[in-house]
């Protein structure tokens, strides 16, 4: 039995104490953290096609910047100990500018003839990281039946288990020069450019 | 002499292959490259609805960043470039031109949880005040409505180009500002953390200038 | 530059280049025509022209042939081989049949598409046996006349080689507008210039009543119906696949045996031509929802015009 003398001040400090630690062990509300990927995050995630998707942003008649979007996002992204690998297709019927015409128009053969290619893909061959959550991730991206080497500056968002599920997001930017590929299509007359800027919205659910 | 009939063949194929050559060997232009002048590029435009829209973007349960978008932008600008110039924006997004790429989550976009588009089918953008910031950009003060609700919005205006390339006198700015959808009322998912409350929205216009007299 | 500037330059200049060859070949400095024309003239002439124009369109990736619809060219350039060869198998050896010589023509172009054209959801036996049938027999039909005509001693019988032309400037512009509207400006506009082309050899056919050839005809009928193909197997707006078969073969329409005593026949039969290209163009315009308003009309003036 501790001495009196000794008890108050040890029952302050376990009140003290007691709510500290059970603070500091609380499971944190799922606000992003900015730290490098914590470890926690290892694994393989499928793409969520329904919270994943692809921007596109190219310079219409030399005035304005056009964005269009591809609604669906496929694949999977996996996380390793300083390392991250992507493997990514996007279906080009989903394909989605606003106008249904406009629409028909870039599936067509004019722009990404999807009846002979029905899909662009990226695979990553190498990933560093660069500063904060930045990393610079190398890899292939194959459009209009060509590959060619890209390099895209891939974000981190952020990592969190709601539900018991584990989710991570990344945020994917690179600059593609179209007619590289074949698309070349208003190039020289000056409507439409041939660097299109690509944003990447990724999350996956891991498997 | 040339015979009558050798004469007259060359002198066929001259007259043919002539116009051909001059037109095969023709420069061709690549576009208008004389450079727009300011009095060119100054006036009312209004928004290319094919051309134009609005992108936002979210954090989704604390993960990865859920991109959206408005394919539906109307309105019209007013633009005379340089140091001293003047720059005010009147546009309006129809709610119901809201495109997430998935259809049940457009419905639910559109309910009472997030739009409302019901009781409030658009939202509205006028600017009270712009300063050109150098380099293009311009800082845009204006009015936001929202599910009814009116705020001051500061935006990052960045002016992408004039030209006109044999389809009207075309000009392009590119908007950026982030807002709290809390403060307009739509709070939902903030406080479960599931949906983030800071929203990002990136407007791309296109304008055409307004025919005269319009 | 402006859409009609880039017209301009996409038919206009591509249709010069095969000029040349083109009078060369009707050897348009006689004022007579030659005796049964082959026409190998308009048929180098049409393969230049139509190269010409995809490349207008392309650039140098067209000769890297990475997209099925890009082997036209070479389509255009085999039937021309194959029509000049018959040419000169025909000078050679005129104690060859007619009927031979020109079957097997038509049979060639017909094999030089089916083996080097492949478009997407063509890939059936069924479907190479109608692209054979389509290209085959349109050739055959065309060009059966002139390769029979020179098995008499008669001298070359008046030649409606004008006439020809316009029918082929018709179907070509109306294939033309048709594949433009179904979002393929890159074909619409070599059409186009196979078009003027077409028009070009049916002006200068005026001169001695010349006749455009069985080489030239055979080759203009392949482009045309492997084009129509082409157009077909790529839509993505609903365009009836009837409507394209009617443009690839309305030429044909020319050959129609009408009686002696018919005056005009060759206004007759461009007339039928005109109606056949008519109907198909326009019903195919109307079922590709070109005039129906843009997905925003909310009052939004502007309207996706298949432009960029």
């Amino acid at each position: 039995m501790s001495r009196p003398v000794l008890r108050r001040p040890m029952l302050v400090a376990l009140a003290i104490a007691l709510p500290a630690a059970a603070l500091a062990l609380a499971p944190r509300s799922s606000a992003p953290s900015v730290s490098p990927i914590p470890e926690k995050a290892v694994g393989t995630y499928k793409i969520d096609r329904v919270h994943s998707s692809c921007q596109f942003r190219v310079e219409h008649l030399a005035a304005s910047r056009f964005w269009g979007r591809f609604d669906d996002v496929l694949g999977t992204m996996t996380v390793s100990p300083g390392s991250l690998e992507f493997d990514v297709r996007i279906p080009i019927g989903s394909v989605h500018s606003g106008d249904g015409k406009l629409d028909n128009h870039l599936k067509g053969p004019d722009f990404f003839n999807m009846k002979e290619f029905p899909e662009m893909t990226f695979k990553s061959t190498n990933a560093t990281p660069v500063e904060g959550n930045i990393w610079k991730v190398e890899g292939e991206i194959t459009l209009l039946g060509v590959t060619k080497p890209i390099t895209a500056m891939v974000e981190w968002i952020g990592y969190s288990e709601p539900y018991g599920k584990r989710l991570i997001g990344f945020e994917a930017r690179f600059t593609v020069t179209r007619s590289d590929f074949g698309m070349s299509y208003q190039v020289d007359e000056g409507g439409l450019g041939d660097d299109v800027e690509i944003i990447v919205g990724l999350e996956g659910l891991a498997s | 002499m040339i015979r009558p009939n050798t004469r007259n063949g060359l002198l066929l194929a001259l007259a043919v292959a002539m116009p051909a050559a001059a037109l095969a060997l023709a420069p061709r232009q690549a576009g208008s490259e004389v450079p727009i002048t300011a009095t060119e590029a100054s006036g009312a435009y209004t928004v290319d609805g094919v051309h134009s829209n609005a992108h936002f973007k979210v954090q989704h349960l604390g993960a990865g960043m859920f991109w959206g978008r408005f394919d539906d932008v109307k309105g019209s600008m007013n633009y005379t470039p340089g140091p001293t110039g003047t720059l005010d924006f009147d546009i309006q997004i129809p709610i119901a031109g809201v495109h997430s790429g998935n259809d049940n989550l457009d419905k639910h976009l559109l309910s009472p949880d997030f739009f409302n588009a019901t009781e409030f089918p658009e939202m509205a953008f006028k600017s009270t005040k712009a300063s050109p910031a150098g380099n293009g950009m311009w800082k845009v003060d204006g009015d936001l409505t929202l599910l009814g609700t009116t705020k001051p919005v500061s935006a990052m205006v960045e002016f992408t180009g004039a030209a006109d390339k044999g389809r009207g006198m075309r000009i392009g700015f590119e908007a950026a500002f982030t807002i709290k959808r809390s403060e307009f009322g739509m709070s939902y998912g903030v406080e479960s953390g599931s949906l983030g409350d800071k929203v990002v929205v990136v407007v791309g216009l296109e304008g055409v200038k307004a025919k005269a007299g319009s | 530059m402006s859409p009609a500037e880039a017209v301009l330059e996409g038919v206009l200049l591509p249709m010069a280049a095969g000029l040349l060859p083109l009078a060369i070949g009707m050897r348009l400095w006689r004022r007579e025509s030659p005796r049964n024309p082959s026409g190998w003239g308009l048929a180098v002439a049409a393969a230049i022209t139509f190269a010409f124009a995809l490349w207008a369109q392309e650039g140098d990736k067209l000769w890297e042939l990475r997209q099925k619809w890009q082997w036209l060219w070479v389509v255009g350039g085999a039937a021309a081989g194959v029509a000049v060869a018959t040419s000169l198998l025909r000078h050679f050896a005129p104690r060859l049949p007619a009927a031979i010589v020109g079957t097997l023509l038509a049979l060639l172009c017909g094999i030089a598409t089916v083996l080097m054209l492949r478009p997407p959801g063509f890939d059936e036996t069924a479907d190479r046996a109608v692209v054979l049938l389509v290209v085959a027999g349109s050739a055959w039909c065309l060009t059966w006349p002139s390769v029979r005509r020179s098995d008499d001693d008669d001298p070359a019988l008046p030649g409606a080689g004008w006439a020809d032309g316009v029918a082929f400037w018709l179907a070509g512009s109306g294939l033309s507008g048709v594949v433009l509207v179904s979002g393929f400006a890159k074909l619409a506009i070599p059409l186009g210039a196979m078009a003027a082309l077409s028009m070009a050899a049916g002006v200068l056919a005026i001169r001695g009543r010349r006749d455009l050839g069985f080489a030239g005809l055979a080759t203009l009928s392949t482009v045309l119906a492997s084009a129509a193909i082409v157009g077909w197997a790529y839509d993505l707006v609903g365009i009836p696949g009837w409507s394209f078969l009617a443009l690839a073969v309305a030429p044909v329409a020319m050959r129609t045996p009408l009686p002696r005593r018919f005056r005009f026949r060759s206004l007759l039969r461009l007339a039928i031509v005109l109606a056949v290209v008519g109907v198909a163009s326009g019903t195919a315009v109307v079922e590709s929802g070109v005039f129906d308003s843009g997905d925003g009309d909310d009052g939004s003036e502007y309207d996706y015009d298949y432009g960029y």
